[in-house]
């Protein structure tokens, strides 16, 4: 039986895809502090929280009855790539040993192998090639409307009538895709959902907008960013996320030549690819400031590489007063106090600094509406 | 114009290189000298505060070179002359640098497209046609001709290819160790509280991973998953499987720093690999309190010296 390790909504994708094709999978319990310490307790001490997670989601699979895993890697620098390998030989150590399907980019193993790996994912499938593509569209699809409406809730969240209405829509049209019996159902569910969002203008005169970049584990799963959405949304910040798995897939799966363009676009602050997406975290802050945004809140794991350097960038950035940036760094500690508290210091600070030059601000928001 | 280097990071492995390359060139150059308690001070207040100990010190080493007046040279290498990917930093590096240099401090007015700092082009090692293009780009920036900087790169790389001097294997004592960790970890004693003294006199003799041949080390690397794609990853693992298979250490210190991705990584691969072979994971953050580390080597000293006896006496031998 197939398992995969939890990233963001991944696996409300991956249940209803192999559903499609009739293959069993199992899915690991969502993440809690009982499976983070579950994988903190195996794990190197030094390595990153996605990897910890990572551990525990597999630990918790094997025990559901799990035998194969399925993860797409990287080819470096950043510590991502070599996750498999180090979980491999936690796992054997551990006596839970699983059969591995690493999709590594074609870069690294050759388009037929990458082609032959993925044909071993769905080896065991109960249905036709044409139905296996028509099934792969149609998660492209629902990743799209689902992210959408995601999107629209919080570039909306600002203008709720009755304060949390957001966050608590896109709760229940969570736990309804989460039982969506069929791909069909679950695009149909987003779409009605997404007609009860408000439509009307913001109801204070200059909505907060705030960007949430960082690194991508992180700022997908949101008990490795201890919920900062839902925050954001209960508080009526209008935010933006651009980093997300749907703009993962597209980066990588849906135009090959992604890698190349992005090493190829023009970044001041931070010129070349240095691994991870720390180039497209400094690009995604630097234009935040055009497109009207107040602040940036960068989101990163202790000890993740690349962000380490964009973290750099920002302080040197903000020093000069260019961006207004707050770095959440999140590890294993689950005291939550201390990270709201923080958040809301900014969010004040910015509001604050907004009334104070408001005018200047105006022209801003009618460009954006 | 005066060229500022910083003797941190990639400098410990390329020694030999640089100074070649830059003594050839003509030009004015001006090292930084080994690392002290001042550099450390400096690149902690100058370096954003997440890095790690080696970076830190490279920041100082900058920091103090600034106050000359050189221009810096702060190298982007992206791969290592085996193709394979250093850290992230590494490739950050000049941003990581700058954020702690006032930009009008950093030497003389640089030109249009190369940034306040010398070779922060990304490097790639792996070819060394592509890494001479890469260099004489720099030529009209230094002043010197590009031709003049082409044969100093040559007597560079073929001074690179004859040092040996990272390569220890010491046979005169007791017992042997493998000293793994980044070369800028192992070869700088201010960094590493003077290790290697400190092992010779509890009669330990040291073999650093660069003493045991590349393709042994790649070799080794073939059991795994998924061909491994960090050059520091290959130095260790490599390194220490290649050593206990040759029954050439009795032990392996690693020697590694506070928050190190690459580390985390392999310390983990190279314990569940080899769990037989007695390990220290040393880890550096910049305190200077010797004690802890020297009951701590002690005691590694008296397992290794148990353990000597026990397979002595041992008929599976």
């Amino acid at each position: 039986m197939l398992t995969f390790p939890h990233f963001g909504d991944l696996h409300l994708y991956g249940r209803l895809f192999f559903r499609e094709l009739g293959v069993e999978i199992v899915t690991p319990p969502p993440n809690s502090r009982r499976e983070l310490s579950k994988g903190a307790l195996l794990a190197p001490e030094e390595m990153c929280l996605p990897f910890k997670l990572m551990l525990a989601n597999l630990l918790s699979a094997r025990e559901q009855g799990a035998d194969t895993v399925v993860m797409a890697a990287t080819m470096g620098p950043c510590r991502l790539g070599e996750y498999g390998e180090l979980l491999k030989a936690i796992l054997d150590r551990e006596g839970a040993p699983l059969r591995w399907i690493l999709l590594d980019p074609p870069r690294a193993i050759g388009l037929r192998e990458v082609l032959r790996r993925l044909g071993e994912t769905v080896e065991d499938r109960q249905c036709s090639w044409i139905r296996l593509f028509w099934a792969l569209g149609g998660v492209y699809g629902l990743v799209r409307s689902w992210e959408g409406l995601q999107a629209a809730a919080a570039r909306h969240c600002c203008c709720e009538q009755t304060p949390g209405s957001t966050g608590r829509l896109l709760k229940a049209c969570r736990r309804e895709l989460e039982e969506a019996a069929s791909l069909r159902q679950a695009r149909r569910t987003v779409r009605r959902w997404r007609k009860g969002l408000p439509r009307t203008g913001p109801a204070s005169p200059r909505p907060l907008r705030i960007l949430l970049t960082g690194e991508i584990y992180s700022l997908t799963e949101p008990f490795a960013n201890h919920h900062i959405e839902s925050f954001l949304l209960d508080r009526g910040v209008c935010y933006e996320k651009p980093v997300t798995l749907g703009w993962w897939l597209r980066r990588t799966l849906l135009t090959p030549l992604g890698g190349l363009r992005a090493e190829k676009r023009k970044n001041p602050a931070l010129p070349h690819c240095i691994g991870g997406y720390a180039k497209e975290t400094v690009m995604d802050a630097l234009k935040s400031r055009k497109r009207g945004f107040d602040g940036v809140i960068q989101i990163l794991p202790t000890g993740c590489m690349p962000e380490i350097v964009s973290k750099a960038v920002f302080d040197r950035l903000s020093g000069e007063g260019e961006l207004k940036v707050l770095t959440l760094i999140f590890d294993e500690m689950d005291g939550e106090a201390g990270y709201l508290t923080r958040i809301e210091a900014f969010l004040d600070m910015l509001e604050m600094q907004k009334k104070k030059n408001g005018q200047a601000l105006l022209s801003y928001k009618e460009g954006n509406r | 114009m005066k060229i500022g280097v910083p003797q941190g990071l990639m400098f410990f492995r390329y020694e030999a290189f640089v100074r070649e390359f830059l003594g050839n060139l003509g030009a004015d150059v001006c090292y930084s000298g080994p690392s002290s308690g001042e550099t450390l001070e400096r690149g902690t207040a100058s370096c954003v505060s997440e890095a790690c100990l080696p970076v830190k010190l490279f920041c100082g080493h900058a920091a103090i070179l600034t106050e000359t007046g050189c221009r810096l040279a702060v190298p982007r290498v992206l791969r290592c002359e085996y193709g394979l990917s250093l850290c992230p930093k590494l490739a950050g590096l000049p941003e990581l640098v700058k954020n702690g240099v006032p930009s009008s401090a950093a030497g003389e007015q640089p030109s249009e497209n190369s940034g306040p700092f010398l070779f922060s082009r990304p490097l790639d090692l792996r070819d060394p046609k592509k890494l001479e293009r890469q260099l004489s780009m720099e030529a009209g920036d230094i002043g010197v001709p590009v031709k003049r900087l082409r044969e100093a790169f040559r007597a560079g790389l073929s001074a690179q290819a004859r040092d040996r001097s990272r390569q220890i294997r010491e046979h005169q004592y007791r017992r042997r160790v493998f000293l793994a960790g980044h070369p800028y970890n192992v070869h700088d004693p201010f960094a590493n509280l003077d290790l290697l003294n400190r092992l010779h006199r509890l009669d330990i003799g040291v073999i650093a991973g660069e003493a045991v041949p590349w393709h042994e080390k790649m070799l080794l690397c073939r059991s795994l998953m998924k061909q491994p794609y960090w050059s520091s990853f290959v130095e260790n693992y490599g390194a220490a499987l290649h050593l206990a298979r040759e029954r050439a250490a009795d032990g392996i210190i690693y020697l590694s720093s506070f928050c190190c991705g690459t580390d985390s990584f392999t310390v983990d691969m190279i314990q569940s690999r080899m769990p037989q072979l007695p390990m220290l994971v040393l880890k550096l953050d910049g305190h200077t309190g010797e004690a802890g580390l020297e009951t701590r080597l002690q005691a590694f000293a008296d397992v290794l010296e148990r353990r000597g006896r026990l397979a002595y006496l041992s008929p599976l031998r």
